[in-house]
């Protein structure tokens, strides 16, 4: 299973990628080899307030729909929209191509509630 | 194994393993003045011979009336070949599958009736119907809601009152409503009411057309002024009356639903009907209820399918898009054959034919002398003023002649002189001037 070093986990399986106060969130390679086939994702509008550790979307995939948790508290400022007619990008490349939305960092102090690469190998059972 | 498994035997260990004499002992919580004290005074089982003649005798005693009244249920024609394709066990039994897809017959039945559905009302999806046509309309007010995330619905005060409350029950909880009042001199909705509380909180606005009293609307101003405001329209339309006049796609409707039981379903006492539901097709995620897909298994051979089911219960639990996690099968079939039966010409004759048949009854009321509290064009019903309680009337019409001359309008809350009344292509010359006659 692949793990990024130099991203921030949560336990409901999204990574954010933090770069000064914005921060990239997608779901992790666990996430997406747990739902299998995505075909179809619902994500946050731009413009909107998430709420760290809230549900701001969803995620659908042939036999479930999974809710998507914003990382950080802050504002959607893009998301993207090439998941609209290829969900499967996150399948294929969930660290890359397969993110999801951005946000601006609302609560820069929220970032040490999120784990490291080594705890979510852990929380997944793979340490 | 008896079909209640609580016999004698596994009482007395019940009540041992409880350390108790008697169920009553824990069945104190009850008031004593809800207990049954006696027998229920149920008669002697009869034999099925006997119980098919007093069935047959109480069948008898109903009274068939020719029915001019409408509001919402209309005295169409029935084919025989609707009920007899609804007869077929095949279709018969199967018509709520558990396990959908063993069921391909009734999964392509599905996938056909959204089709016809989708050609009947110019929509680009519809489901595979609801309930009934009140509650496909408060469904669709919850739908427009999870589309747009707004608060607020605005709905046409002169929509059929039963919709009203039944969409009242189902969003009390969820949105706020507000009427939009209706031309005191048409009858119809009042644009300017409307433009002042239309507003970019609004999630939709809802109205009927033709309206409660008949009446036909403006769905293409109504869509002009939604749209300026980003605002969903949802149509209760007629389904009947878009073989005549623009259906719900035209007008560009993001929502259309309505009551199924004129397309081929009798009027016989309330029920069951079928709620017909359609959308735009962008908004297929957020719509309720089942939908039938058409696809190929791994050989390449067609078959049918449950498709979007992630979104409702089994799956999504308390975050279900809707409540709705069945539908009315034989009804939609009824509607299916009627539609491939009568074809697009026939659809159209049964609706010129209602239309001219209804505007001569009311010509010749007008020529009676009658007023009509509104002024708007009709389309297969009218609202007019008698000159006695219409209740009055229409028992007295209903004891003597065995017709029903229309609804009184006083349980709707209006004036109790009001009755609404109409025909269709059911009626003959005949029948519409025995009705003439009777005012």
């Amino acid at each position: 299973m692949h793990i990024p070093e130099d991203l921030k986990y949560t336990k409901e399986h999204e990574w954010a990628k933090i770069e000064g106060d914005i921060a990239i969130v997608g779901i992790t390679d666990f996430a997406q080899s747990e739902l299998s086939d995505i075909v179809y994702v619902e994500p946050p509008a731009v413009g909107q307030e998430v709420i760290q550790n809230e549900p701001c979307g969803t995620i659908e995939a042939v036999k479930t729909v999974a809710d998507l948790y914003s990382p950080l508290s802050g504002e959607v400022i893009e998301v993207n929209e090439e998941l609209e007619n290829e969900p499967g990008i996150i399948n294929n490349d969930p660290y890359g191509h397969g993110w999801i939305f951005k946000i601006r960092i609302k609560e820069p102090e929220e970032i040490k509630n999120l784990l490291s690469a080594e705890d979510y190998k852990k929380h997944i059972g793979e340490a | 194994m008896p079909f209640i498994p609580n016999i004698e035997e596994a009482r007395k260990k019940i009540l041992e393993f409880l350390n108790i004499k008697d169920v009553d002992e824990i069945l104190w919580v009850i008031p004593d003045e809800l207990k049954l004290k006696e027998e229920i005074p149920i008669p002697y089982a009869l034999s099925e011979r006997e119980v098919e003649k007093y069935v047959k005798k109480l069948a008898s005693e109903n009274k068939i009336l020719n029915v001019f009244g409408g509001a919402g249920a209309y005295n169409h024609y029935v084919p025989p070949i609707v009920r007899f394709v609804l007869r077929n066990p095949s279709f018969f039994t199967a018509y709520t599958p558990y396990q959908a897809e063993v069921s391909q017959g009734t999964l392509q039945a599905m996938y056909e009736f959204q089709t016809a559905i989708c050609e009947l009302t110019g929509m680009d999806i519809a489901n595979s119907s609801m309930y009934d046509g009140a509650s496909a309309f408060a469904e669709a007010v919850l739908m427009a809601k999870r589309i747009n995330k707004r608060d607020k619905v605005l709905i046409a005060d002169n929509i059929n009152l039963f919709y009203k409350n039944v969409c009242q029950t189902y969003v009390q909880h969820t949105l706020e409503i507000e009427y939009v009042r209706y031309d005191e001199k048409r009858g119809t909705v009042d644009l300017e009411d409307l433009k002042e509380k239309i507003n970019r909180n609004v999630s939709a606005f809802a109205f009927q057309h033709p309206n409660f009293f008949g009446i036909l609307e403006d769905p293409f101003k109504l869509r002009e002024i939604t749209k300026e405001k980003d605002v969903l329209l949802i149509s209760i339309f007629d389904p009947i009356s878009v073989s005549l006049i623009a259906p719900p796609g035209e007008y560009d409707a993001d929502i259309a639903v309505c009551e199924g039981q004129p397309l081929g379903l009798p009027l016989s006492y309330g029920g069951p009907y079928v709620g017909i539901f359609t959308a735009k097709r962008d908004f297929i995620r957020m719509m309720p209820g089942r939908i039938a897909g058409r696809t190929v298994d791994t050989e390449g051979k067609e078959g049918y399918v449950m498709v979007l089911q992630t979104r409702e219960q089994h799956i999504r639990r308390e975050k279900a898009t809707s409540n709705i996690c069945t539908n009315q099968m034989l009804c939609a079939l009824a509607i299916l054959v009627y539609i491939l039966y009568m074809g697009k010409e026939g659809l159209q004759e049964v609706a010129l034919k209602t239309h001219n048949n209804t505007l001569k009854i009311r010509n010749a009321l007008k020529e009676k002398g009658y007023s009509f509290p509104f002024e708007g064009d009709i389309f297969r019903e009218f609202l007019v003023e008698l000159k006695e309680n219409a209740e009055d009337f229409v028992n007295r019409c209903i004891k003597e002649k065995g017709i029903m001359p229309g609804i009184p309008l006083k349980k709707f809350g209006f004036n109790d002189k009001y009755l609404l009344l109409g025909a269709t292509e059911n009626h003959g010359e005949s029948e519409i001037n025995e009705l003439i006659s009777l005012f």
